[in-house]
C-alpha cells in the first residue's frame, strides 16, 4: 500500500516537472519581461507625462469634430473597450482604408508607428489620421478653429502649454494637438496578465506559482520560444522586435493596386516634415532621431509591414496589416502552412512552414490568450477634469 | 613657407594610430591592419539603437583609413534595416552610429578598410 502511495507521488511528481520548462526554455521565456516597463517620458515631446496634456488629448481623442464631417473621433477606429481596435477587416473613417486598425496598448517608447512605420513618433503618428482624407479628412484651419473657438479646448489648451491658442500659428497647434493625444495615448499600457505571472514564478524559481499556469499555455509558450521560433521577431516584453518583415501575405489591396508597406512608409517619412529631424522635436540634442538617421531604403522593404506587439492580441481581431486571418487560430496556420514562393526572392531566409500538429497550435492559441489583460476590455476615456475659463 | 606646406601636408594626410590599438574591446587583425572595437552601450541591447568606438592601425608604416562598417545574419539572409554612419574622431579612433540588431542570434561585423574586409562574429540575445 505505501509502496503504491510512493508510486502515485511520484508520478504525480513526475508528472508537475515535466510540465515545467526546459532550463533553456526558462532562460528565454525570462526575457518577455519584466512587465509592466518602467514609465520615462519622450523627450521629443515637452508635455509627456503632463496631466493636463493627458486630459487634453483624452478630450481630442473623443471629440469627432476634429473631422471633415464632424462624425469621425479617434475612438471611432480605436473604441476603448475593443482594445483601442475596431474589430473590423480595414478600419473605415470617411471612406474604408487598406489596412487593419492597430490597437493603441502600450505605444510609449516604440520606435516606429502605423502598420509601415512612416512615423517616428507618437506624436507624429497622432498627426496623419487628422489629415488623411479617408481617415478624419481634418485640416490644419479647421484644427486651430476648433482649439481656438472652444472655450472647453482652448482652457485645457492653455492648462497644457501654457499659452493661448491664439499666441502660436495653426501648424503650432496642429502639432500641439498631436502631442497632448500623443501624452494621452502613452497612459494605455497592457495590465499584467497570466503569462506575466507564470515568467515571473519562473524568475523566483516559484514552482507552485508556475504550476497555476495553464498546462497548454505552458506549452505554447514553450513552442513560442522554441521549435516555433516565434519570438525571433515578437521578442522582448513587449512581444515586438519593432521592425519590419515580409510574411508571405499577397500585396494586392485590389487588382492592379499593391501596398508598398515599409517601402512606402521610408519613404513617406524622409518626405514628413514632422519627424524627429524636423523643428518640432523638443529634444535639443536630436538623440531620438537616430533611428531616423540612419534608417535605409531596401527594394525587399516593398510589403514589409511592422511585428505588433502581442499583449492582448485575442482582443484584436481580426488580424495581420490587411485584417484578412479572422481568428489567431487562423493566423498560426497561415505561418503553421506558409507558402515560401510567397516570400520576397531576395528577401531573409527567417519563415519557413512549421507543419504543427493541431495540439501545437491549441497549444499557441491558448499561450497567445493568456497575454490578455483581464481589465483590457473595460478600457474607458477617462472622465474630464473640470477647465475654468481663464484657467 | 616650407612651415606652411609642410603644415598643409599633415592636414591632408590622415590621422594614425601606432598598432597596438589602445582602445579596450575586441581585437581583430590582418597581416596590415589591425582593429579593436567596443560597444556602446557595452552590453549590445536587442532591437535598440547603439554605437561601436572603434581604433583601427596600420601594421605597417603608412596610415589606415575606416570606409565603412556594416553588419549582418549570414544565416538568415538580411543585413540590417538601417546604413551606420562614420564619424572620423582622429588619431584612427571612429564612433560608428546607427546600428539595431533587430534579432537575436549571430551577427557578423564587417569593417571595410583601405579595400580590405575585416570580420567579427557578435551573437546577442
Amino acid at each position: 500500500m505505501m509502496l503504491r502511495w510512493l508510486a502515485l507521488l511520484s508520478l504525480f511528481a513526475f508528472g508537475a516537472q515535466a510540465e515545467m520548462p526546459s532550463a533553456e526554455e526558462t532562460r528565454r521565456l525570462l526575457r518577455h519581461g519584466p512587465w509592466p516597463p518602467a514609465a520615462a517620458a519622450d523627450p521629443s515631446n515637452r508635455v509627456s507625462g503632463n496631466s493636463a496634456a493627458i486630459d487634453l488629448g483624452a478630450r481630442l481623442f473623443a471629440d469627432p469634430r476634429l473631422s471633415a464631417n464632424g462624425r469621425i473621433a479617434c475612438a471611432t477606429c480605436h473604441v476603448p473597450e475593443r482594445a483601442f481596435a475596431d474589430r473590423r477587416k480595414v478600419a473605415v473613417g470617411m471612406a474604408p482604408v487598406d489596412r487593419n486598425s492597430l490597437a493603441l496598448f502600450d505605444l510609449a517608447g516604440l520606435r516606429w508607428f502605423g502598420w509601415d512605420g512612416a512615423n517616428d513618433s507618437l506624436w507624429s503618428q497622432s498627426l496623419r489620421p487628422i489629415l488623411d482624407e479617408r481617415e478624419m479628412g481634418g485640416s490644419v484651419p479647421g484644427l486651430a478653429r476648433l482649439l481656438r473657438g472652444d472655450g472647453d479646448l482652448a482652457c485645457r489648451y492653455r492648462r497644457s502649454f501654457a499659452r493661448s491658442p491664439d499666441a502660436v500659428d495653426e501648424e503650432t497647434l496642429l502639432v500641439d494637438a498631436a502631442k497632448a493625444l500623443a501624452a494621452y495615448q502613452e497612459t494605455l499600457v497592457s495590465g499584467r496578465n497570466a503569462f506575466d505571472a507564470y515568467r515571473d514564478a519562473l524568475a523566483r524559481g516559484d514552482g507552485e506559482a508556475a504550476a497555476r499556469y495553464p498546462a497548454a499555455a505552458a506549452r505554447g509558450a514553450g513552442l513560442f520560444v522554441g521549435r516555433a521560433n516565434c519570438a525571433f521577431c515578437h521578442l522582448g516584453p513587449r512581444f515586438a522586435n519593432q521592425e519590419f518583415h515580409d510574411t508571405g501575405l499577397p500585396f494586392f489591396i485590389r487588382p492592379g493596386v499593391a501596398d508598398p508597406g515599409r517601402h512606402g512608409g521610408i519613404r513617406k517619412l524622409q518626405a514628413s516634415p514632422y519627424t524627429l529631424l524636423g523643428r518640432h522635436n523638443d529634444d535639443p540634442a536630436r538623440a531620438s532621431g537616430v533611428a531616423t538617421r540612419h534608417v535605409a531604403l531596401h527594394h525587399r522593404n516593398w510589403g514589409e509591414f511592422r511585428v505588433p506587439g502581442l499583449r492582448n492580441v485575442a482582443l484584436t481581431a481580426p488580424y495581420m496589416h490587411n485584417g484578412s486571418l479572422a481568428t489567431l487560430r487562423d493566423v498560426i496556420r497561415h505561418y503553421s502552412e506558409l507558402d515560401p514562393e510567397r516570400l520576397h526572392a531576395d528577401g531573409e531566409a527567417i519563415l519557413k512552414p512549421l507543419f504543427l500538429s493541431e495540439s501545437e497550435i491549441d497549444a499557441l492559441v491558448a499561450f497567445l490568450e493568456s497575454l490578455t489583460d483581464p481589465d483590457a476590455a473595460r478600457a474607458a476615456i477617462p472622465a474630464p477634469t473640470p477647465c475654468l475659463p481663464g484657467g | 613657407m616650407t612651415r606652411w606646406v609642410a603644415a598643409a601636408l599633415l592636414a591632408s594626410v590622415p590621422a594614425f594610430a601606432a598598432c597596438p590599438p589602445k582602445l579596450e574591446g575586441t581585437r581583430i587583425g590582418s597581416p596590415r591592419h589591425e582593429i579593436v572595437f567596443a560597444a556602446l552601450p557595452a552590453a549590445i541591447p536587442l532591437a535598440e539603437p547603439f554605437a561601436f568606438d572603434i581604433e583601427l592601425c596600420a601594421r605597417s608604416r603608412g596610415t589606415a583609413r575606416l570606409a565603412k562598417v556594416d553588419a549582418d545574419m549570414p544565416e538568415h539572409r538580411h543585413g540590417m534595416n538601417y546604413a551606420p554612419s562614420l564619424i572620423d574622431l582622429g588619431a584612427g579612433r571612429y564612433r560608428a552610429e546607427g546600428f539595431v540588431f533587430h534579432m537575436p542570434g549571430r551577427w557578423r561585423l564587417r569593417f571595410e578598410v583601405d579595400g580590405e574586409i575585416l570580420e567579427a562574429s557578435l551573437t546577442v540575445e
